[in-house]
C-alpha cells in the first residue's frame, strides 16, 4: 500500500540521514584501555574524589565482576568487549572555566553545530513567556559549562555535576546515591557505580518551585570512549522541577557504551517531571556502529502526594534498554510513563517501565507508542506489581504499535502481578498498520498522502508528545519527521 | 542442582515402562539435566514445583476397581475412556458409537513426538520417557462423531504418585470431534503430567475441553500441542478446580491458511490454590485468526496466572489475533498475575490484548442487594456471569451445563460469606 511506503520515508528520513554526525578534535585526557582497578583508581584521583567514593567504586567493580550481563531482552549484539573500552576521556584542560568565555571555542562551536542554546536565554520564538533553560552541558564525561547558576542559587536550587557535588554536599550524595537504583541491582547499574565518570546533580529546596526547566545535554565524543553517567535528582517537600534531557553523538562505526543511571527522589507533595529525547547514533543502513544504551533509570516517590512523570523520546541508539520506573512508596503518589519508541534498519530497542505499588491509593500511567520500520525490532516491556499493603491502586496501561515495514517486529511483553484485590488495573495493547479507512478518509478530504500519514503517525504518538516540554516537542517532531503537532486538530 | 538421586530416580522408573527403554532413558537424561524449573524460567516465573523437588514421585500400580464407580457428569458420550493411576481401565471403558469405537485405540509405546515443537522444557521430556498410556483417536475423513468423546483420568494411588498420560488425537480432512478431558482424584499428593498431541487436517474440527477437578494436594501439569492446517477449526476451553497447582500449557502452530483458533479459560483458585495457563499460539502463515478469553478468580490465598504468547511469522499477513484476561480478586490473600504477549513480525495484521484485574464492583452488588437479593446470591450471580465469558463459546449441551455446574458449585462452596 503506498501509505505504507510513505510513512516508511519519513520515517527513514527522520532516523536515517544523521545530521549531527560529526566529530569534534579535541585531545582527550584517557585513563588507560580496559577496566581493572587501577582505572577505577585513575578516574578516582582524576576527579581528586575523596576516599569513601573510591571505597565505594572499588566495591561495585569487584561485585560487578561476580554478575552476569542480562540476556532476558529481546536483543541481540556482539558481545561488549570491556577490555577494549576506555572507561575515562575528559576535555583537556586546566583549571575549570570560570565563564563561557574561557571555554574551548572549539567546544563551543560544537554545540552551536547541534543548536544547544548554551548561551544566554534561548527564546522559542512566538511562544509566550518563554522560558529559561539551564544547561550542565556534558562534554565527554566532564562538565565544562553552566549557566543560570546564579539565578538557580537565588532560588536555592542546587544544579551542578555530580563531581562538584560529591566535593560541596558530600553528605547528600553519600545519603541518596545508589538509594534508588542499588549498586547491585542490574550488570550496568553495577558498572556505572565503578566507573561513573560525571553527570548531574540537582537539588530542589523545600517548596521551591524550580524558576526554570534544568537541562543537560549528554554527548559522547572520544573514540572507544563509555559514558557512565550519572544523574541524581532530589526535590524535596512541596517542591517541583522539570528535567530535560537530550542526546546527539557524532557518527562513529565502533559500536559505543552507554551505561547510565539515573535516581529520583521525591519527597511528600513534590513532583519531578523529567523527560528525554534520545537521538544517539543509531548506527547505519546496513546496522554497523551505533550506540549501545543501557540505562538504568528509576525514581521513589517516598513522600505522600508526591508525582514522578517520564517521558521519552527514543529514536537514536543501535541498542537500546531502558526501562524507567517508579517505586510508588508514598499513599497517593502517582507514577507516569510515556513514550515513544522509533526503531529504523536494524535498531533494537528493548523499552518500557516498571510501576511498583507500594501506597495507600498510589496511580499510575502508562502510554507508550512504538513504531518500527526497516529490519528493526521494537520490544515494549513492563511491570505493573500491587504489593498487597497497597490499597486503592489504580493503574492504566496503553501500548500500541504501529508496524511501517513488513520485515520489522513489534513485540508487547507486560508483566501484571497484583497482590491486592482493592487494585484496579487495565491494560491493552494493539498492534496494526496504518489503517487503509484512515487514509482513505484522509484522502477524501484533500490531503496529500504524505501529509495524511504524518497526520495519522503524528496522532498516533500525540499521546505522548503533548507531555514533553515546548523545547523539547519541538526537537521531538523533528526527530520523528513529522512536523504537526499543535497545528493539526 | 537436582541432587543426583533425583535423576536417577526417574531413570530407573524409566526403564521399568514398556517399549524402548534406552529411549526413555535418554528422555528422561536430557530432560532433567537442568533439573526442574525454577520461578527464575521466564515461562514458570509463577509456578511453583517445590512439591515435585522435594518429593520422589512413583508410579502407581492400578488401583482395586470393584468399588470404584466412574461419574463424568456426562449422560450421552460416544466412548468412555477411563484412565486410573495412568493405566488404561478397560474394565471401566465403554463405548457406544461405532464410529467412535474405530476410531479409538490405546497405547503404551514410548513416543517423544510433538505436534508442535517443545524441545527445551522439563516436563515436556520427563512426559516422553515416562509415558504409561493414552488414547490414540484417529477420525477418518469427513467423520462426524457428534457426542463427546470422554476421557477420565482418576488418582487413587498412596502419597507421591505419579501418572505420566499421552494422548494423541489427529481428525482427517473434514472430521469432526469433540473430546473431554477430566482430572480428578484423592487427597494424597500426586503428580499429573498430560500430554495432549493433536493434528487437525484440513477442515477439520475440533471441541476440546480439559476439566482439572484434582485433589487438594495434587500438582497437574498439562500440556496440548496443537497443529493446524488450512481452515481447521480448534476451539479449546481449559477450566481449573482443583488441585494445589494447576497449569495448563496450549501450544497451537496455524499452518494452514483460514484456520480459526479460539483458546478460552477459567480458573477458580482459593485456600492456597495456584492455577496457571500459558498459552503460545503461533500464527506462520496468512488469514488466520485466533481469540483467547481468560477469565480467573482468586479467593482466599488463591493465586491465578496467565501467560498468552501470540507470535506473527514475517509472511503471516492479514492476522487476527485478540486475546483477553480478566481476573477478580476477592480477598486480601489473593493475588493474579498476567503476561499478555505479542511478538509481531508481520505488517498487515491486527493484534490486541487486553487484561484487567480488580475486585467486584460494589455498586452491582449494592444494586442487586436492593433489589432484595442476599450478598452471597448476588456474588455469585456476578463471579458466574465473569467467568461465564470464558465458557461463552462452548456449544451448548450436555457438556456445557456440565462445566457450567461445576464451576457454579464451585462458587458455593468457596464463596459463600462464611467462606471468604
Amino acid at each position: 500500500m503506498a501509505g505504507t511506503t510513505e510513512a516508511k520515508q519519513q520515517i527513514d528520513e527522520a532516523t536515517r540521514e544523521y545530521k549531527y554526525g560529526f566529530v569534534t578534535d579535541i585531545e582527550s585526557d584517557m585513563a588507560p584501555i580496559g577496566l581493572s582497578e587501577d582505572v577505577i583508581r585513575f578516574i578516582s584521583a582524576k576527579k581528586q574524589e575523596p576516599e569513601w567514593l573510591l571505597k565505594w567504586r572499588l566495591k561495585a567493580y569487584r561485585q560487578w565482576l561476580k554478575m552476569d550481563e542480562p540476556n532476558w531482552a529481546k536483543l541481540h549484539y556482539p558481545p561488549v568487549d570491556y577490555d577494549e573500552t576506555y572507561f575515562f576521556a575528559a576535555p583537556k584542560s586546566g583549571d575549570k572555566p570560570k565563564s563561557l568565555d574561557e571555554v574551548d571555542p572549539e567546544l563551543l562551536e560544537t554545540y552551536k553545530k547541534l543548536g544547544i542554546p548554551l548561551e544566554e536565554q534561548k527564546v522559542l520564538a512566538g511562544v509566550e513567556g518563554a522560558r529559561k533553560v539551564a544547561v550542565d552541558a556534558v562534554f565527554d564525561s566532564v562538565s565544562v559549562a553552566t549557566t543560570f547558576r546564579e539565578e538557580l542559587k537565588k532560588a536555592g536550587v542546587v544544579f551542578m555535576s555530580i563531581s562538584q557535588a560529591v566535593q560541596e554536599y558530600p553528605e547528600m550524595v553519600q545519603k541518596y546515591m545508589a538509594s534508588v537504583v542499588p549498586v547491585r541491582d542490574n550488570y550496568f547499574a553495577a558498572l556505572n557505580c565503578a566507573v561513573f565518570t560525571d553527570g548531574t546533580f540537582v537539588y530542589i529546596p523545600k517548596g521551591v518551585r524550580c524558576p526554570m526547566e534544568l537541562s543537560t545535554y549528554f554527548r559522547i565524543n572520544a573514540e572507544n570512549t563509555g559514558q557512565f553517567e550519572r544523574t541524581l535528582i532530589i526535590a524535596d517537600e512541596g517542591s517541583y522541577v522539570s528535567y530535560l534531557e537530550g542526546c546527539t553523538a557524532p557518527m562513529r562505526d565502533e559500536n559505543q557504551l552507554h551505561a547510565a543511571v539515573v535516581e529520583l527522589v521525591v519527597m511528600d507533595n513534590a513532583e519531578i517531571k523529567y523527560s528525554t529525547v534520545q537521538n544517539w547514533y543509531p548506527g547505519d543502513k546496513d546496522g554497523k556502529g551505533g550506540i549501545y544504551n543501557f540505562v538504568t533509570k528509576r525514581g521513589i516517590c517516598k513522600g505522600k502526594n508526591s508525582k514522578i512523570s517520564w517521558t521519552q523520546v527514543e529514536t537514536g541508539s543501535a541498542v537500546t534498554w531502558k526501562y524507567p520506573s517508579c517505586v510508588l512508596a508514598g499513599e497517593n503518589s502517582v507514577g507516569e510513563f510515556y513514550s515513544v519508541a522509533v526503531t529504523n534498519n536494524y535498531q533494537q530497542a528493548d523499552t518500557g517501565t516498571k510501576m511498583i505499588h507500594m501506597g495507600k491509593n498510589s496511580r499510575s500511567t502508562i502510554i507508550s507508542k512504538g513504531i518500527s520500520a526497516g529490519k528493526s525490532q521494537n520490544t515494549y516491556r513492563g511491570l505493573v506489581k500491587v504489593l498487597p499493603s497497597a490499597d486503592g491502586v489504580r493503574n492504566f496501561t496503553q501500548c500500541d504499535s504501529l508496524l511501517v515495514s513488513d520485515t520489522s517486529g513489534a513485540h508487547t511483553v507486560p508483566y501484571i502481578e497484583i497482590k491486592n484485590p482493592t487494585a484496579q488495573i487495565e491494560h491493552e495493547a494493539t498492534t496494526s498498520k496504518i489503517s487503509e479507512d484512515q487514509m482513505f478518509y484522509c484522502r477524501a478530504r484533500g490531503l496529500e498522502e504524505e501529509e495524511a500519514v504524518a497526520m495519522i503517525v503524528n496522532g498516533f504518538c500525540k499521546d505522548v508528545m503533548q507531555h514533553l516540554p515546548m523545547e523539547f516537542a519541538v526537537e521531538a517532531q523533528k526527530l520523528l519527521g513529522i512536523s504537526l503537532e499543535g497545528s493539526v486538530g | 542442582m537436582m541432587p543426583f538421586d533425583f535423576i536417577d530416580h526417574y531413570l530407573n522408573t524409566a526403564s521399568s515402562l514398556s517399549g524402548d527403554a534406552v529411549a526413555r532413558r535418554d528422555a528422561v537424561q536430557a530432560a532433567l539435566k537442568d533439573g526442574l524449573p525454577t520461578s527464575k524460567h521466564e515461562n514458570w516465573r509463577y509456578t511453583n514445583l517445590k512439591a515435585l523437588k522435594s518429593n520422589a514421585f512413583a508410579l502407581t500400580s492400578v488401583a482395586d476397581q470393584n468399588e470404584m464407580v466412574i461419574e463424568d457428569g456426562l449422560k450421552d458420550v460416544s466412548a468412555r475412556l477411563v484412565f486410573i493411576n495412568g493405566h488404561y481401565s478397560p474394565e471401566q471403558s465403554q463405548f457406544f458409537d461405532e464410529r467412535a469405537k474405530a476410531s479409538i485405540r490405546i497405547s503404551d509405546e514410548y513416543s517423544s513426538a510433538l505436534a508442535v515443537p517443545d524441545k527445551t522444557d522439563v516436563i515436556t521430556g520427563m512426559n516422553a520417557g515416562l509415558m504409561q498410556a493414552g488414547a490414540v483417536i484417529n477420525v477418518a475423513e469427513n467423520c462426524v462423531i457428534d457426542l463427546p468423546i470422554s476421557i477420565q483420568h482418576i488418582s487413587e494411588g498412596a502419597d507421591y504418585g505419579a501418572q505420566f498420560i499421552r494422548h494423541t488425537i489427529t481428525l482427517s480432512e473434514g472430521a469432526s470431534a469433540s473430546v473431554i478431558e477430566a482430572f480428578t482424584g484423592n487427597d494424597k499428593t500426586y503428580w499429573t503430567n498430560a500430554i495432549t498431541n493433536i493434528k487437525l487436517c484440513d477442515g477439520a474440527q475440533l471441541d476440546h475441553v480439559r476439566l482439572s477437578e484434582e485433589g487438594v494436594n495434587a500438582v497437574h501439569t498439562s500440556k496440548a500441542f496443537v497443529l493446524m492446517d488450512a481452515k481447521a477449526k480448534y476451539h479449546a476451553l481449559t477450566l481449573s478446580l482443583g488441585g494445589e497447582t494447576t497449569r495448563f500449557e496450549s501450544h497451537v502452530r496455524i499452518q494452514g491458511e483460514g484456520a480459526v483458533a479460539t483458546i478460552d479459560g477459567a480458573a477458580l483458585a482459593s485456600l492456597g490454590t495456584s492455577h496457571d495457563a500459558l498459552t503460545h499460539i503461533d500464527h506462520t502463515v496468512p488469514n488466520a485468526h485466533s481469540d483467547q478469553v481468560f477469565r480467573t478468580i482468586a479467593s482466599k490465598r488463591g493465586r491465578t496466572s496467565f501467560q498468552g504468547k501470540v507470535t506473527v511469522a514475517q509472511n503471516a499477513q492479514k492476522t487476527l489475533a485478540d486475546q483477553s484476561f480478566r481476573a477478580l480478586l476477592l480477598d486480601r490473600t489473593g493475588e493474579a498475575n498476567a503476561k499478555p504477549e505479542l511478538e509481531i513480525l508481520a505488517d498487515d495484521v491486527k493484534c490486541s490484548h487486553g487484561a484487567t484485574v480488580g475486585e467486584l464492583d460494589e455498586n452491582a452488588l449494592f444494586y442487586m442487594q436492593s433489589r432484595g437479593i442476599d450478598p452471597d446470591t448476588a456474588r455469585q450471580i456476578l463471579v458466574e456471569a465473569f467467568t461465564g465469558d470464558a465458557l461463552a463459546r462452548l456449544s451448548e449441551g450436555a457438556l456445557k451445563d456440565m462445566l457450567v455446574a461445576k464451576t457454579q458449585n464451585w462458587m458455593r462452596t468457596h464463596l459463600t460469606s462464611e467462606a471468604i
